[in-house]
Order: structure tokens, then C-alpha cells, then sequence
């Protein structure tokens, strides 16, 4: 009989440890989205290298919070301690009893924070986006802007999205730093909006990183009919002229040139420019083979699956489901087809000033969102013409927004 | 290192950072596009030197034996008259892609290395022929 109760104990102890009974039904609608992402990163495609661990993350928070649970200290009653352990290795507190005519004493005993919680520091710390930007460095090549430095005025007009929207989030009662943060998911840039947010407001990284990964995803679905209406048939059926060949020692000196530039005007947006310009360094300088092969490849990989997954674990039940969400998943999809319409029009600006040689369709991928944006405008274009190829113009556009939604950055933790 | 905030945060106001983001953005990536354009017009100006001065340098050297080596070639390949053509048509594609604006000026042709033998290549084009019907 002692048994059985031993067993029956044990069990309805199991229970109240259990999801069961400590989850809210806030936790099981996250499930519910986690599932969803899951399945559109898996059965659409829809940026899965980011999008599934993200939604696992999100999965495992929900079910089991404590993943996420920052180290802390328990005051165990040294008598309690004392009957499982032999002697005391932590310090001791000692408080007065409720009537306040003894003294309790109690042990701090350390508890270790949860798994995600620890790799989370790198998200936290604002390691994790430098490092991916040195990735992408390895993996860009910005001869199409060496050959057209015209196109960085497109990089910059699609980053007017982020400042326009900064003012909207004001305006619906976000703080300075949370509108800033918000605003830049209009910069398509998934480790610059995370690293930002990570700076500016930490509480809002869930929802903000959730809306800048979607959009980018959303790419193909949002841009092309912003750009077809703020553009004529005529216009985007202009053929563009073949870039110039680019010498192996301009290319070399480019990351150079833009990392002190961009450095010495804006230090906040060195740890990005920076290590994106260090990976771009390591492959034009051909002499590294080694590290640029891992800075891409490797390294890249293993810091996408754990600013994946901790960036997911950030969207507990209590935070995400909030009416804020809401208005930051909203803004965000403003910032980003605000972006797309600046680059455009920018696009049609140089299309007149240089009588009809520019194809305002590039504008567009002045959003970052590398290489998808730069592949919605060649589709577009291919639309109107099918032997128009506007990738190679357009990537100078897309790369020169990387720097452009960098410096952005850079200018919102300046001011903010 | 500690950093006291004396001042409290005062609110900043949205236009204010909207202009201060819009201009910083633009004047930044407008400097990038004069230093590009200018390190871009010195090295392709240094590079013309250096292109210069080794031309200069192997025609110096090989002056004497030029004609003794063009002798040698047109006796080993007596039909140049098939050369001047593909120097011809490979010099045109060259110039049509890089554009009708542009000065090109075609220095030497090299055959590239074959990725597979002659017989291999004589082999494969047989089969493409004989599945076209030809």
C-alpha cells in the first residue's frame, strides 16, 4: 500500500510539474503559431533556414518556459539543506520569522538558468548579428556597386521607410527607442533589426524579429505589386546597359575604403559594417581561403541555429500575444513596402535624370532582403520584356542597402 | 567603467530623427559613391600604366625575334587567313560586350586549354549529329 501512495505521489507530482497544469492558454495559441511557421517554412520554403529554428524556439518556450529562465538563487532553510546535504558551500541569509522573535537561517542556493537562456547571451550581447554580417561579407559580391556607385543612391532612398515609420510608431505611443527599433524591420534586414532591438528595446526582440524574418520571406508576395503600380510598362521594360568589368584591387579596397569611412562618421554602426566588410575582405583578398570558407559556411551555420532558436524562445505567450504585436506587425509591413516605394520612386527620379538608361524596378532592391529583392526585380522586369536580365543592376541596389540599412542603424542608436 | 547620465532623457522629437536619419544616410552613401568613383578612375588609371610599361617591355625584348617567331608560326600553320577571321569574330563579341561606347583593344588571343581531348570532343560531336538526324 505504501507503495502504491509512493507511486500515486510521485504521479500527481509529475502532473504539477507538468505543461499541463502551469501553461496559459496564451502558450498553447503560440504552440498553435510555432506549428504554423513550422509548416510554412517546411511545406512553402519560405526563408526555412531562419523560420524553422525560430518556430522551434518558439515551440519549446511555450511548453517548457523554464528554457528560458535566467539563473537565480532559492532560500532553502539551512535544517532542510542540511538533511540532504553534508555540509554548506553557499552563503547563508539570516532572516526573522514571521513573529520576528527568531532568527531563520537560510542557504542561497544557485540554480543554473535554462538551456536558451545561455545561448541567448549572444543575441543579447549583440554578438550574434556582427558575426552572421561577417558571413554574409564571405557570400556578397558588391562588384555590380563598383561598377555602378550610383546605385547606393537607391540603398539609402529605401531605407526613408524606416525613418517614416519610426515617426508612425511614435505616434501610436511606442517609446523613442521602440519606435526606433520598429522601424528599422523596414530596413529587410533581419541581424540589423535583432541587433538593433537588442540595443534600443530588448523587450519587443520576439515580435520585431518575428515580423523582420516574415517579411523578408514575404518578399516575392509584397514588393512586386508596389512596384507595378508606381511604375509605367514603359519604364519597366527598360533595358539596361552591361556593367563594366571590375579589377580584383578596386574590389579588395572597397571594403576597406567603406569600413573607415562608415566607422569614422558612425562608430555605432562599425560592429556591423565592420565584420560584413571583414567577410567581404576575406573573400576578394583570395588569400584566406581557409577562413572565408568557415566564416561562410561553418561559422555562419552554427550561429543561424542558435540566434534562430533563442530569437524564437524570446516570443513567450505573456509577451507575444499582446495588442503591441499586433501594431509592431503592422508597422513593419509599412516600413517595408515604404522602403520598396522610396526605392522605386528613386528609381523613376534616376530613370528621368538619366533619360530613360535606368530600369526603376532596381530601386526596389535597395531593401536588403539579399539576394530575394534583387530577384523579384529581374522577375518583374522579365514580365514586361523576357530577355531583360536586371539581376546583376539590381544586386548593386540590394548589396548597397546592406550598408545603407547598416548606417540607418548606426544613426537610430546615435540618436536614441 | 561606469558612465553617469547627468541630463535626463528628454523625448526625441520624430521629424527631428527623421531628417537627422534621412540625410545622414544620404550624405554617408553619397561619399561612398565620390570615393568609389575617384579610387576607381586611380586604379584603373595605375593599372593602364602598369599594362603600359609591360607592353613596352616585352615588345623591347622580343622585338629582334619577332619576325623569326612569326616566321616559325606561319610555317607550322601556313592558312592564316582562317586566324585573321577568328581574331576578327572573337574581337567583335568582345565588343559587343562591353558595349558600342567603349575602346577596346584586343592585345593577344590564346586557345584555352581543352577540358577534353580532341577525340573525345570529335566522339561527342558524332553522337549530338547522328541523334539529330544528320
Amino acid at each position: 500500500m505504501e507503495i502504491l501512495n509512493g507511486f500515486l505521489d510521485s504521479v500527481v507530482g509529475l502532473y504539477y510539474d507538468s505543461g499541463l497544469v502551469n501553461l496559459t492558454w496564451h502558450n498553447y495559441v503560440m504552440v498553435a503559431i510555432s506549428c504554423v511557421l513550422m509548416y510554412l517554412a517546411i511545406k512553402k520554403q519560405y526563408e526555412p533556414l531562419l523560420l524553422l529554428p525560430i518556430a522551434f524556439g518558439m515551440l519549446l518556450v511555450n511548453i517548457y518556459p523554464d528554457i528560458m529562465a535566467a539563473p537565480s538563487t532559492q532560500l532553502v532553510p539551512l535544517e532542510t539543506y542540511l538533511q540532504n546535504h553534508d555540509s554548506v558551500n553557499y552563503p547563508i541569509t539570516e532572516m526573522l520569522n514571521e513573529a520576528g522573535d527568531s532568527v531563520i537561517k537560510y542557504v542561497n542556493v544557485p540554480t543554473n538558468g535554462g538551456l536558451l537562456y545561455y545561448l541567448y547571451q549572444g543575441v543579447k550581447l549583440g554578438i550574434y548579428p556582427p558575426l552572421i554580417f561577417l558571413g554574409i561579407g564571405c557570400m556578397t559580391d558588391f562588384g555590380p556597386l563598383i561598377a555602378n556607385p550610383k546605385s547606393f543612391i537607391l540603398g539609402a532612398a529605401a531605407q526613408i521607410g524606416i525613418f517614416i515609420t519610426f515617426i508612425g510608431a511614435s505616434l501610436m505611443g511606442f517609446t523613442d527607442t521602440q519606435a526606433g527599433s520598429i522601424g528599422i524591420i523596414g530596413g529587410a534586414d533581419g541581424p540589423t533589426a535583432i541587433y538593433v532591438t537588442t540595443k534600443l528595446a530588448p523587450e519587443l526582440l520576439g515580435p520585431i524579429a518575428v515580423a523582420a524574418y516574415s517579411y523578408m520571406a514575404l518578399v516575392p508576395i509584397i514588393q512586386p505589386p508596389i512596384m507595378k503600380a508606381l511604375t509605367t510598362k514603359k519604364e519597366r521594360s527598360v533595358v539596361m546597359q552591361q556593367l563594366r568589368p571590375v579589377t580584383k584591387l578596386e574590389k579588395i579596397l572597397f571594403p576597406i575604403i567603406v569600413t573607415i569611412l562608415c566607422s569614422l562618421l558612425l562608430p555605432s554602426a562599425a560592429p556591423l559594417v565592420g565584420m560584413l566588410m571583414l567577410g567581404n575582405l576575406f573573400k576578394e583578398s583570395g588569400v584566406v581561403d581557409r577562413i572565408f570558407k568557415t566564416a561562410q559556411n561553418e561559422l555562419m551555420n552554427i550561429i543561424t541555429i542558435f540566434l534562430g532558436v533563442t530569437v524564437g524562445a524570446t516570443a513567450s505567450g505573456e509577451v507575444f500575444l499582446t495588442w503591441k504585436t499586433i501594431g509592431i506587425i503592422a508597422l513593419g509591413l509599412a516600413a517595408f513596402c515604404l522602403g520598396t516605394s522610396c526605392g522605386v520612386l528613386f528609381g523613376k527620379l534616376m530613370y528621368i535624370f538619366t533619360k530613360g538608361k535606368v530600369n526603376p524596378l532596381i530601386g526596389s532592391a535597395g531593401v536588403s532582403a539579399v539576394p530575394m529583392a534583387a530577384r523579384v526585380a529581374n522577375k518583374v522586369g522579365q514580365q514586361e520584356n523576357s530577355s531583360n536580365f536586371l539581376l546583376m543592376h539590381a544586386m548593386g541596389p540590394n548589396v548597397a542597402g546592406v550598408i545603407g540599412s547598416a548606417v540607418a542603424a548606426g544613426v537610430l542608436l546615435s540618436i536614441l | 567603467m561606469i558612465n553617469f547620465i547627468t541630463a535626463s532623457a528628454e523625448p526625441v522629437n520624430p521629424l527631428a530623427v527623421l531628417v537627422t536619419g534621412f540625410v545622414i544616410v544620404f550624405v554617408v552613401l553619397l561619399l561612398l559613391i565620390g570615393i568609389i568613383k575617384l579610387y576607381s578612375s586611380i586604379v584603373s588609371g595605375v593599372m593602364a600604366n602598369i599594362e603600359k610599361k609591360k607592353a613596352l617591355k616585352v615588345s623591347a625584348s622580343q622585338a629582334p625575334t619577332a619576325e623569326v617567331s612569326l616566321e616559325s608560326e606561319i610555317a607550322v600553320q601556313p592558312d592564316n587567313t582562317d586566324d585573321m577571321q577568328i581574331v576578327a569574330v572573337i574581337s567583335a563579341a568582345v565588343a559587343a560586350y562591353y558595349g558600342s561606347d567603349s575602346n577596346v583593344r584586343v592585345h593577344s588571343i590564346r586557345r584555352s586549354k581543352p577540358s577534353r581531348s580532341e577525340w573525345a570532343t570529335a566522339g561527342i560531336n558524332e553522337n549530338i549529329m547522328s541523334r539529330r538526324g544528320f
